[in-house]
């Protein structure tokens, strides 16, 4: 079948170094003619917006780990398939136009009968697309230019779609979040009771003792929350220790057997920030699978560019020294590791391509700090002995 | 971690390249659509010291002494659900299995890397026709595709 449109090219519009040390994530136009490029730089730039307003990809440690392509293509009609009727519309629906649009990735709502499925009819020539333009693409988000609420996940490809509703954007923020390996957690659409193995996803467990996540609980009621009735959702019930983290029952589709970390979070509802599990699990996937040297560490990436530097290493252990629990002064150094981590990607592009400022930081300040701190290890090694 | 992933506090530059290997499927079975060279590493694989989860898809590379490299649990590669959005923020999954799909998997593809094989455990749920398991197959882990990654 001939494609109801073109491909016109990918642009970078996040540029934080090579693909080969970032996340690369790659946001598609649907729907839009030639006439509407600009209204997707729009939609491009408003789910970004969305995006970097969500912890923790507000972090500029995290989100200089992330590159952004968009991908230009243009329909030969403007919006997507909306038909009139859908088995599950309320009585009295009236769905919004356009009814029918030939679009270059065939997208349609009211998939398998549901208004708000919004999915791709030619998601082979998606992937083929992507193959071509970003080969090095992690992740996917397709913008269809139409304004009824709905979208989609396909997590076997890491593609999210969304319609340009104001809120559906969430939708893709949530889909990022399972091309980082995050589990679903709400409680609707499996079993009652869940009967599977252990999960390996970090932020769902059968364990009764959060041994997954026991570095974030704050509570000793484990399971925090029970169910009482298995075969009635938990949604909407009153968190009984607001803003723990512990063992709330329901999650991965159901009801009873399985545990989410803290009441509420964006892998359950859309919206809600993302739980302190799921946030520290996106912050260590990209540092271990992109440990980028043009990260937001500014004396590894800027000063050094080497963040296997001995006088790196020193540093960092000395750092991590004092972030222990009961370590002296410890309260400063989480305050200064705070200010560095927010400034630091910002200070490392300004004295990245300044050769003579980072040689003269690294000889006048950083060389002899480490030497200083080297030496008060030797002495600390010697007591010791 | 899988043997790929056990450097990857290096940077990208120094780990083996990537291949994304598409694949499509049907009433026929599995197949083969493309490999596209990334130009990156592979994402985290699974844990090597962990058997597979029996209600799992997973993707394997093997060495040419059938020794397992790295492996990747395959979330919904053969989709029997799907998620409904609803605009005041709540999520369901509901039953979705198109008869065809196509769905894409990255593997590491160092020197060693010799054949790449998708897998459906015994307790896998496929309902799609010419895909499920057949009485004689039921129980035990089925070989849905394999792939050679040798050059030349």
């Amino acid at each position: 079948m001939t494609p109801a449109g073109t491909v016109i090219g990918a642009t970078m519009v996040v540029n934080h170094g090579a693909d080969v040390d970032h996340f690369v994530l790659v946001v598609v136009a649907e729907g839009f003619t030639a006439a509407e490029q600009a209204a997707f730089e729009t939609a491009v730039d408003d789910f970004l917006a969305v995006l970097q307003a969500t912890a923790p990809y507000d972090d500029p440690g995290v989100w200089q780990r992330i590159n952004v392509y968009r991908l230009d293509v243009h329909s030969t009609q403007s919006g997507a398939d909306n038909p009139l009727a859908c088995a599950d519309d309320p009585a009295g629906y009236v769905p919004l136009p356009p009814e029918v649009a030939g679009t270059y990735f065939d997208a349609e709502f009211c998939t398998g009968g549901i208004r708000r499925l919004l999915t791709l009819g030619e998601k082979a020539q998606l992937l083929l697309d992507l193959d071509t333009y970003v080969p090095a693409w992690d992740a996917v988000v397709v913008a269809v230019n139409h304004l009824e609420y709905g979208g989609s996940g396909d997590g076997a490809n890491n593609i999210a779609v969304y319609s340009l509703d104001a809120l559906a954007g969430q939708i893709a923020v949530h889909e990022l979040g399972h091309a980082l390996d995050l589990a679903d957690e709400y409680d609707a659409g499996g079993p009652d009771t869940y009967a599977g193995a252990e999960p390996p996803d970090p932020n769902v467990t059968t364990d009764v003792t959060a041994a997954k996540w026991a570095s974030f609980v704050t509570t000793a009621n484990l399971p925090t929350w029970s169910s009482s009735d298995c075969a009635v959702s938990n949604e909407g019930v009153a968190d009984p220790e607001p803003g723990a983290v512990g063992l709330y029952e329901g999650a991965a589709y159901s009801r009873c057997g399985i545990y989410r970390p803290m009441n509420d979070c964006y892998m359950r509802h859309l919206g809600i920030p993302f739980c302190v599990v799921c946030e520290a699990h996106i912050r260590d996937y990209l540092a271990t699978a992109f440990p980028s040297d043009t990260s937001g560490c500014f004396v590894a990436s800027a000063v050094y560019a080497d963040p296997g530097h001995p006088d790196v290493e020193v540093l960092r252990r000395w750092r991590d020294r004092r972030l222990e629990p009961g370590a002296r002064g410890r309260w400063a150094m989480v305050l200064v590791a705070g200010v560095y981590r927010r400034l630091g990607p910002a200070c490392g592009n300004f004295t990245r391509p300044r050769r003579r400022l980072a040689a003269a930081l690294r000889r006048l300040l950083f060389a002899p700090a480490a030497a200083m701190l080297r030496r008060g290890e030797a002495r600390r090694r010697r007591r010791s002995c | 971690m899988s043997r790929f992933g056990t450097s990857l506090r290096r940077s990208g530059r120094d780990r083996p390249g990537s291949e994304r290997l598409t694949f499509e499927y049907d009433q026929a079975g599995v197949r083969l659509v493309r490999r596209t060279p990334r130009g990156k590493p592979a994402p985290p694989g699974d844990d090597l010291g962990t058997p597979p989860r029996a209600d799992t898809l997973w993707a394997e590379v093997r060495s040419a002494t059938g020794e397992t490299l790295y492996r990747r649990t395959l979330r919904d590669a053969i989709p029997q659900a799907t998620e409904v959005f609803e605009p005041e923020g709540r999520i369901r999954s509901v039953p979705y299995a198109p008869e065809s799909g196509v769905f894409s998997v990255v593997l590491p593809v160092g020197p060693e890397a010799d054949a790449a094989i998708v897998t459906a455990g015994p307790d896998a749920r496929i309902t799609q026709p010419g895909l499920r398991a057949s009485p004689d197959e039921e129980g035990r882990p089925r070989e849905l595709v394999r792939v050679s990654l040798r050059r030349g």
